[in-house]
């Protein structure tokens, strides 16, 4: 790149100007510039590059015409033209030219995205999906997802429920078939109640050891099994070898474990890397044999219950009603249990006058099998570590409360389902499926379908079940259906329960829709808290947090565990976002205000979570709302979620927290960068911090224009690592860290704490943002400029109020881009 | 990393792989058979393209020199015996930025967010070459992974294909014959599904009534997709009755990371040996288990190198393990022969690269691409030039891919011709 031409607005505070020909800018600015400047080599006698501009129009909708703009926007902005052999223009006369065609070209794309102000015809997507049938039939899914082969749903601005960019395809087509089948099998249940029976299993219940031990070693230990180490890809699963095929029938089950759990202190500290101050604990993972090996991790592996247990040695029954379906086995594992156990380097460690020094290398593989083998038995036999024994598992069911199920009964009441009118029964079904009353013409199809495939000789509930599955591939149901203009009060209750609860209207919301009450001020608020109450609403806290603050990027980078074992030991994956879950969901039921997002003295944290934050005293696995007293954590910032999701897992960039600040708690989105900027190559050899590197970037004036706004933000951050634990260096050896900066209005700070401060008086800014995108949320569009009076009005109204996030909802659910379409 | 949800994943991916079938590519006139037979009598193409999520170390990667005389960089040691047989490409690329949220458009060259500009959307090469001859085989395509994946395959409806992570459930796809009762029971399904879409289609229309322009525009996606499974029902049917060839492979257990990769490798050349499928795609994933390399971090710490010369070496070995298995994926493909004249490895295009060009600077610029096989003149490194106003795309090798694989087309992804020098 070069010289020092580039002092270019690339304008994050930009705002969209019209194009015309008649525009007394393009007119008066930048028509005069191209011919003064451009037009000798791309011009009516010379087309380099085979580009001419005398000509160009600005027609848009001409692909040519768009990309030629673009290009020349970028040319200038780079410093690449005119050629260097030719007299420079001075910045002053160049800015406003690369404003109008930025700013034009913004307009033009703004204008081919927008959809009116209105939300697109939406589909269910994967989330709402699986809860609709969960709903519509009773059906417990705690083993069975029909999404499961679902293609991953399209995003904008991160928000996955979005329905111009929600996309059908014929390979979803497919997976709706596929899903229907399942479902309705399910659904539908023809045989009488299956007996209660009762399975018992004692030693050895698991011959085959999986690899943890070999056989010999289990002939040494009679009357238990033992489990060692927590699961992992390859073991730590005590499957039961004579239960192969699970349980014959879906239902609740009640499962009983004889077990004992030893040595949680011990003298083999970190070689093992357990916690040794926290209990010992028992899990059950169900999985079934059809999805693979169950002696290792399953594909279908699903954990359903933990037991802390007394590591006294005695036995005890441990004992819970589980939900199983069909073919799926309990299994016991040891879920805190050693992270690695190496029974060899155990006996070399910490029992050297057991350990055989034979030099391995001079055996042949065959000696060297049996070598391993005795070594193991030895060490099993010696081993003063933690371990879990397993006398005896009992599983007694199917227990049900009432038969047929709710799911049956969903579909054909207490009837019997092949004396019903099939007319009947699906008219019932298509009601609550579309979410509305339906004409008997709509599913007048569907109607012959099972008339012709019941004459064809099929029965009336093979032929029903043909009808219940056209209904769930219908557009009828998949897609959420909205009038024009002021909802009617079926698509207000629709509305609102896919908000609320990524789910379909309950019996009480259907009620008042029918009744025609639901758009009634007083009604809708009421129902609105009436809803927030209810545990679906859950839903809202998690997939709302989600995709606000972007933690579903949590996962996609796996982090170095090396040097960070806390996240895998602590299982820190799940933690993080229950934090962040319980945090959102205590400020919304208690209506505070939402500046406890960006400053607050308390949070949510469990034993797991406090290693990580470095807070004494909080035991157990529970959530528990903890005091805050040094200034370190304490609103979204400090959230290890947020922290985690903003960094790669590897190292933290404070670039990319400071766009995720500006966008997600300022409500700006900052243009990406110019095309043919390379990213910084690190170089961590030497002792140069981020903030050096980052300075050399910030040295061309092009790349600073912007991050001049993004990066102090990023920095504010840097006492967090990757997975967000407090730091005050990059390590031995490494500088200390320096989280001060000038923010681009000129405020400065010194350090997080500082700089939480300055946001707080950015707190309308905040509300705004915060407001954007629940709309978005709620609505199910990207807002548009037309939306903004409306916006104003919220925060406005919510700023009266006193900021509550309660109050906030209702503000959302009851505006007009909610109300209408 | 989150595991994976390996249940998600190969339920998924399996289903996906009985979709053997698109009609949009029988020539007007033909039966679905007159076409199968045609196709048949002609020497058929094959490609394979395998990618990983980092990429390779620029400079260990490309070669000093160029044309045909170059010295094999230390990446490149592994496929010394076939210098020959393929060709290194420089300065190739998509032209996006934007590091792991870009690698995607490694076989696309089009972003997916940029997908619904385009005529094709966002389809990856093997997609396109599928869709052309996908009719032949009953698998149009077959994708496999191991430990994770790259987001390498999409459809022109811009969804992403998953990979099957599992040999097992790969050979149970390809070689192992479902029982006659499971026969049964599919085939009656895909007959109710025929008359479901019937049904929902009539529906359809009375709902297409009720909306306004816009929506009737959204609802169109629907339609089209299920005009769409209607026709390939039926193909399901057809391949249903035919028997799955028979090969001389134990199903395979699950073992160490190590024997993976050459597993898939194996599996692959077997299903083109077989004719089960003449598309196949490889991805590897970040989770691979560098332990058993001998490392001690994961791959994606290594990748983050920052020039430390002990990550590295770490990054290295992980990287040589690949070309490894590769190069003695081209023997195997050398040592079948094809039925048509020539080998295996004379009619298949073997594409090896990545999304990204350097994994520590996360930089999407010059791809490591490697293309071996298929009937061009390799045994050359191709630099083309750097400088911004005369790159070339490396949808122009794609387009070149597809014209040799047979497809009489002139574009695609964001190719500006084929490229040119290689032939």
């Amino acid at each position: 790149m070069k010289k020092s031409v580039l002092f270019l607005l690339i304008g994050i505070f930009l705002s969209a100007t019209a194009w015309a020909e008649g525009d007394a800018t393009y007119k008066n600015t930048v028509r005069p510039f191209l011919a003064q400047r451009c037009h000798k080599c791309h011009g009516a006698e010379l087309q380099k590059a085979d580009l001419r501009f005398d000509t160009l129009t600005l027609d848009f909708h001409n692909e040519d015409v768009l990309l030629t703009w673009q290009n020349i926007a970028d040319m200038l902005n780079l410093g690449l033209m005119p050629p260097y052999e030719e007299p420079q223009p001075e910045l002053a006369e160049m800015k406003p030219v690369i404003d109008w065609i930025t700013g034009a070209l913004k307009a033009h794309h703004e204008a081919e995205e927008s959809t009116g102000g209105q939300t697109v015809l939406r589909r269910l997507n994967r989330n709402e999906y699986r809860n609709t049938i969960r709903d519509l039939l009773h059906l417990d899914m705690t083993m069975f997802d029909p999404t499961d082969a679902f293609p991953q749903d399209d995003e904008e601005h991160g928000f996955d429920n979005i329905g111009k960019t929600l996309v059908m395809s014929d390979f979803l087509v497919e997976k709706y078939l596929d899903a229907a089948d399942q479902i309705v099998e399910r659904t539908v249940l023809p045989a009488p109640q299956p007996e209660v029976k009762t399975h018992e299993f004692t030693f050895p219940i698991m011959r085959s050891a999986g690899g943890f031990l070999t056989p010999a070693s289990r002939r040494l230990k009679q009357g238990y099994d033992e489990l060692f180490r927590r699961p992992d890809d390859r073991w730590g699963y005590m499957s039961i070898d004579r239960f192969r095929k699970g349980v014959p029938h879906s239902g609740m089950y009640r499962i009983r474990v004889r077990a004992s759990a030893h040595n949680q202190q011990h003298p083999y500290d970190k070689a093992l890397r357990t916690d040794e101050n926290e209990p010992m604990r028992m899990g059950i993972v169900a999985a079934s044999g059809r999805y693979g090996d169950l002696r290792q991790s399953n594909t279908s592996d699903v954990p359903l219950a933990e037991f802390e247990m007394i590591a006294d040695g005695q036995p005890r029954d441990y004992e819970r009603e589980l939900w199983l379906d069909e073919s799926y086995m309990p299994r016991v594992t040891y879920p805190n249990g050693p992270v690695t156990l190496y029974w060899r380097s155990i006996l070399r460690r910490y029992h050297p006058q057991l350990y055989d020094k034979t030099d391995r290398r001079k055996l042949s593989q065959r000696e060297d099998q049996q070598l391993v083998h005795r070594q193991t038995e030895v060490a099993v036999m010696n081993y003063l570590g933690p371990s879990i024994r397993i006398y005896k598992v009992e599983i007694e069911g199917p227990l049900y409360d009432q038969w047929p199920p709710p799911s049956h009964t969903s579909v054909f009441g207490k009837r019997d389902p092949n004396k019903v009118v099939p007319r009947d029964i699906l008219t019932r079904f298509a009601t609550r499926a579309y979410r509305r009353p339906v004409k008997q013409s709509e599913i007048a199809h569907i109607l012959q379908l099972v008339n012709q495939h019941e004459k064809a000789g099929a029965s009336r509930v093979q032929a029903i079940k043909m009808g219940l599955k056209a209904i769930l591939c219908s557009p009828n149901f998949l897609y959420l259906y909205e009038n024009e203009g002021q909802l009617d009060d079926y698509a207000l209750a629709s509305k609102l329960s896919y908000f609320l609860w990524s789910s379909m209207p309950d019996e009480e919301l259907f009620k008042q829709a029918k009744k025609k009450r639901l758009h009634k001020p007083e009604v809708l608020r009421a129902q609105i808290n009436r809803m927030l109450k209810d545990e679906k609403a859950q839903a809202f806290v998690e997939n709302f947090t989600e995709r606000w603050l972007a933690l579903y990027k949590i996962g996609e980078m796996p982090p170095d565990p090396r040097n960070f074992r806390l996240y895998y030991q602590a299982n820190l994956e799940d933690a993080i976002k229950k934090e962040t879950h319980a945090f959102f969901q205590h400020i919304l039921d208690k209506n505070m205000s939402i500046a406890h997002f960006i400053d607050s003295d308390f949070t949510f944290i469990n034993r797991d979570l406090s290693l990580l934050y470095r807070i004494e005293g909080v035991e157990g696995r529970e959530f528990r709302k903890v005091k805050l007293n040094a200034p370190q954590r304490g609103g979204l910032l400090g959230h290890a979620s947020v922290l985690t999701a903003t960094s790669n897992g590897i190292e933290t960039s404070p670039v990319v927290r400071g766009v995720w600040v500006l966008e997600n708690m300022l409500g700006i989105t900052p243009p990406p960068p110019l095309p043919d900027i390379e990213p910084i190559e690190p170089d961590i050899r030497g002792s140069t911090t981020i903030r050096q590197q980052l300075a050399n970037h910030r040295n061309i004036a092009t790349c600073n224009e912007c991050h001049r706004h993004i990066d102090p933000l990023g920095f504010a951050l840097e006492n967090y690592n990757p997975i967000g634990a407090w730091r005050y260096g990059y390590g031995p050896k490494k500088p200390k860290i320096d989280a001060s900066d000038v923010m681009a209005d000129g405020s400065k700070f010194d350090d997080f704490v500082g700089f939480k401060k300055i946001l707080m008086g950015k707190k309308d800014q905040f509300a705004r943002c915060l407001t954007e995108k629940m709309l978005t949320y709620a609505t199910g569009r990207t807002l548009e400029a037309t939306d903004r009076p409306e916006v104003d009005r919220i925060v406005h109204n919510l700023k009266t109020q006193g900021y509550g996030l309660k109050d906030l909802v209702l503000l959302v659910a009851t505006s007009e881009p909610f109300l209408t379409k | 990393m989150k595991p994976l949800n390996r249940r998600t994943f190969l339920r998924s991916a399996g289903v996906c792989l009985a979709l053997p079938f698109l009609d949009a590519m029988i020539p007007v006139g033909r039966t679905a058979s007159q076409a199968f037979a045609l196709a048949r009598a002609q020497a058929a193409k094959r490609l394979v393209c395998v990618g990983n999520p980092f990429g390779m170390i620029p400079e260990r990667f490309f070669p000093t020199g160029s044309g045909a005389n170059y010295t094999l960089p230390s990446l490149l040691q592994p496929l010394s015996a076939h210098q020959r047989d393929f060709t290194i490409f420089s300065n190739l690329d998509h032209g996006v930025t934007g590091g792991h949220r870009t690698a995607h458009t490694f076989l696309s060259g089009i972003r997916i967010k940029d997908a619904k500009m385009m005529p094709e959307g966002n389809i990856s090469i093997d997609q396109k070459a599928a869709e052309f001859v996908g009719v032949n085989t009953r698998f149009p395509s077959l994708n496999v992974s191991i430990n994770g994946h790259c987001e390498m395959v999409w459809t022109r409806t811009g969804v992403r294909v998953p990979p099957i992570n599992d040999p097992k459930k790969v050979f149970q796809a390809l070689f192992v014959d479902t029982t006659a009762q499971e026969k049964e029971r599919r085939a009656i399904a895909l007959e109710q599904h025929g008359s479901i879409l019937d049904a929902v289609m009539g529906e359809a229309r009375s709902f297409e009534r009720k909306l306004g322009q816009r929506d009737r525009e959204k609802l169109e996606e629907y339609l089209t997709s299920v005009r769409t499974v209607e026709k390939k029902l039926g193909m399901s049917k057809a391949w249903l009755d035919k028997p799955k060839p028979q090969v001389n492979m134990a199903m395979p257990e699950n073992g160490p990371f190590v024997e993976t990769l050459p597993l898939m490798y194996d599996l692959i050349a077997l299903s083109l040996q077989t004719d089960s499928t003449r598309i196949a795609t490889l991805e590897v994933g970040m989770g691979i288990k560098t332990t058993d390399l001998g490392l001690n971090t994961n791959y994606h710490k290594y990748s983050h190198h920052g020039k430390l010369p002990e990550l590295m070496e770490g990054l290295t070995i992980i990287e040589k393990y690949q070309m490894k298995h590769l190069g003695l994926f081209f023997d195997k493909l050398k040592a079948i022969e094809d039925p048509a004249g020539g080998t295996l490895f004379d009619n298949t295009m073997i594409l090896s690269g990545s999304g990204m060009g350097n994994g520590s600077s996360h930089s999407n610029k010059n791809l490591p691409i490697l293309l071996a096989g298929g009937g061009f003149k390799h045994g050359q490194h191709m630099v083309f030039p750097e400088a911004k106003p005369q790159r070339v795309p490396l949808s122009n090798l794609y387009l070149s891919m597809l014209q040799n694989f047979g497809l009489e087309i002139d574009h695609f992804g964001q190719s500006t011709g084929t490229l040119k020098g290689f032939e």
